[in-house]
């Protein structure tokens, strides 16, 4: 850079018909800057969040992005947890009223459901928090 | 070979001759670049029109799969990206403005456009979508570094001699003498079916095995084997990951954590990748033959590069005044003696390469069955 600041004086300043290109060159740097406002944003808001699941014995961490089927060890058998179009639910839990089951599936961020009796937690991370809602505990 | 012919093969060369001294300037950070290799595009931008120049792109992208040996791998993808598009962003935009627009703003938008379609590339054929999460510091640092060399360019338009003559089409170039190099069929034949074997292989080991084997391939074809690019890749496919958790949690800071099952993924995604490069590298040990117009051309074009870095290391003085020194020496086709240069390599073991080959289809076959 400070080649260029001693022979922008000596080449480019003399040059009067050097201002003609200003508007050129300053359109094209707005349209660059606001490109990158844009995608900056988008990457800044991106990505659904995941789902966490806390099982008595280990954490699991889901993309909410791709829908999949994940089964859980409990100290009364398998939870089975489904991921489909940006939402988990409980499908099935080995507990005795199932209520777990009923639950909403889940999508926002901080919303969870639990299914306590197999010692299992749903909870959504990191998604953007359009509307938080709380889910009443399942037992 | 007419006027405009050598004019693009010379043109493509100097870009060549750019690319490999980027190399050489140190650099805060790994992926920083300035992009000096699109210097000639700019400077001929307005001297040029739109077929030469297309031809100079493709040379360039071409000719850089060339020298460093991606050519026949996802990297060459990426590159040809990002130089046809911001090639034909610089000169819509000189085309659209003429006049109203300088140097400075067509490599802004050249290196804004090139930058955009490489992430789009890089996440179709390599990194996935979560590579975008890089897109705003790649953006930034690009317009930062692309206002710098349009202003260089400028700079040299006004300063340099060769530039000035390309433009005004006083510049007549000899010839140089090209080095006639023979292609090894069964080589390339093998590197070929190895490429297939990777993309059979199925599991975390047998890649490790397979990517362990492929570098000794690239040993025994005589390629230099470089670290810190495929620590880098590995490096960032591993904190990409971070991005798509899949199972069970290994570590965790905060809302990140790294997961079985997307390391798993990332490492897989990595070593094939890795694989593909020594691959890639073998490949261009076997010295493939391009035929035709365009073959006549890249080794038109490969041949000038050799003169340039060959005049190059002989003249003395500041960067540009060596560039500039060793443009003229090549362009008028003295200052080095006209033998082809001399390749002092060591022969390539045949043997053992088709052996390593093998060994790598038989591990792929046998993961296929296993898993």
């Amino acid at each position: 850079m400070s080649i260029a600041l001693v022979w922008l004086p000596r080449y480019t300043w003399p040059m009067k018909h050097r201002w003609k290109t200003l508007l050129g060159d300053t359109l094209i740097l707005i349209a660059c800057i606001l490109a990158l406002v844009v995608i900056t944003k988008q990457t800044a808001s991106g990505g659904s969040g995941y789902v966490q699941i806390q099982s008595s014995e280990a954490t699991y961490r889901y993309s909410l992005n791709v829908d999949r089927e994940v089964t859980v060890q409990g100290p009364l058998g398998e939870t089975h947890v489904v991921i489909e179009d940006g939402h988990a639910h409980i499908e099935d839990s080995p507990c005795p009223t199932k209520s777990c089951t009923f639950q909403k599936p889940i999508s926002s961020a901080r919303s969870w459901i639990a299914c306590l009796p197999n010692q299992v937690l749903l909870t959504v991370v990191g998604s953007d928090s359009e509307n938080q809602e709380v889910d009443d505990v399942a037992n | 070979m007419s006027q405009t012919e050598r004019k693009i093969a010379f043109i493509s060369a100097t870009t060549l001759l750019l690319s490999s001294l980027e190399y050489l300037i140190p650099k805060p950070l790994p992926f920083l670049r300035l992009g000096l290799a699109n210097l000639p595009l700019l400077i001929i931008l307005d001297g040029m029109a739109y077929g030469p120049f297309l031809m100079v792109l493709l040379l360039k992208a071409i000719g850089q799969g060339m020298v460093s040996g991606t050519l026949f791998s996802y990297l060459f993808l990426i590159s040809l990206a990002g130089t046809l598009s911001s090639g034909i962003a610089m000169k819509g935009a000189k085309h659209l403005f003429g006049a109203r627009v300088s140097l400075v703003g067509c490599s802004l938008l050249g290196a804004f456009v090139s930058n955009l379609c490489q992430l789009q590339v890089a996440s179709w054929v390599a990194y996935g979508p979560s590579i975008w999460i890089a897109a705003p510091l790649m953006l930034a640092l690009g317009m930062a570094t692309s206002f710098a060399l349009g202003l260089l360019a400028e700079i040299y338009l006004q300063r340099g001699t060769t530039g000035k003559a390309l433009t005004q089409g006083t510049l007549s170039l000899a010839i140089p003498p090209t080095a006639e190099r023979t292609p090894h069929k069964h080589l390339l034949f093998a590197s070929l079916l190895a490429i297939v074997a990777i993309l059979l292989a199925r599991g975390l080991i047998t890649l490790a095995v397979i990517t362990a084997l492929m570098y000794l391939l690239q040993w025994v074809a005589g390629r230099k084997i470089r670290i810190i690019p495929p620590v880098m890749l590995i490096f960032s496919l591993l904190m990409l990951s971070l991005f798509e958790p899949n199972g069970k949690v290994l570590l965790s800071v905060g809302s990140l954590a790294f997961t079985e099952g997307s390391l798993t993924i990332a490492l897989t995604k990595a070593l094939r990748l890795l694989s593909l490069l020594a691959a890639s590298q073998s490949l261009s040990a076997s010295n493939p033959k391009i035929e035709g117009k365009a073959g006549t051309l890249l080794a038109l074009t490969l041949a000038y590069f050799s003169l340039l870095t060959r005049s190059f290391r002989a003249t003395k003085g500041s960067v540009i005044e060596r560039v500039d020194q060793a443009l003229q020496a090549t362009a008028e086709g003295n200052g080095t003696d006209k033998t082809p240069p001399t390749v002092h390599k060591k022969p390539i073991n045949i043997t053992l390469f088709l052996f390593i080959v093998a060994s790598v289809l038989a591990v792929a076959l046998i993961s296929r069955v296993v898993y």
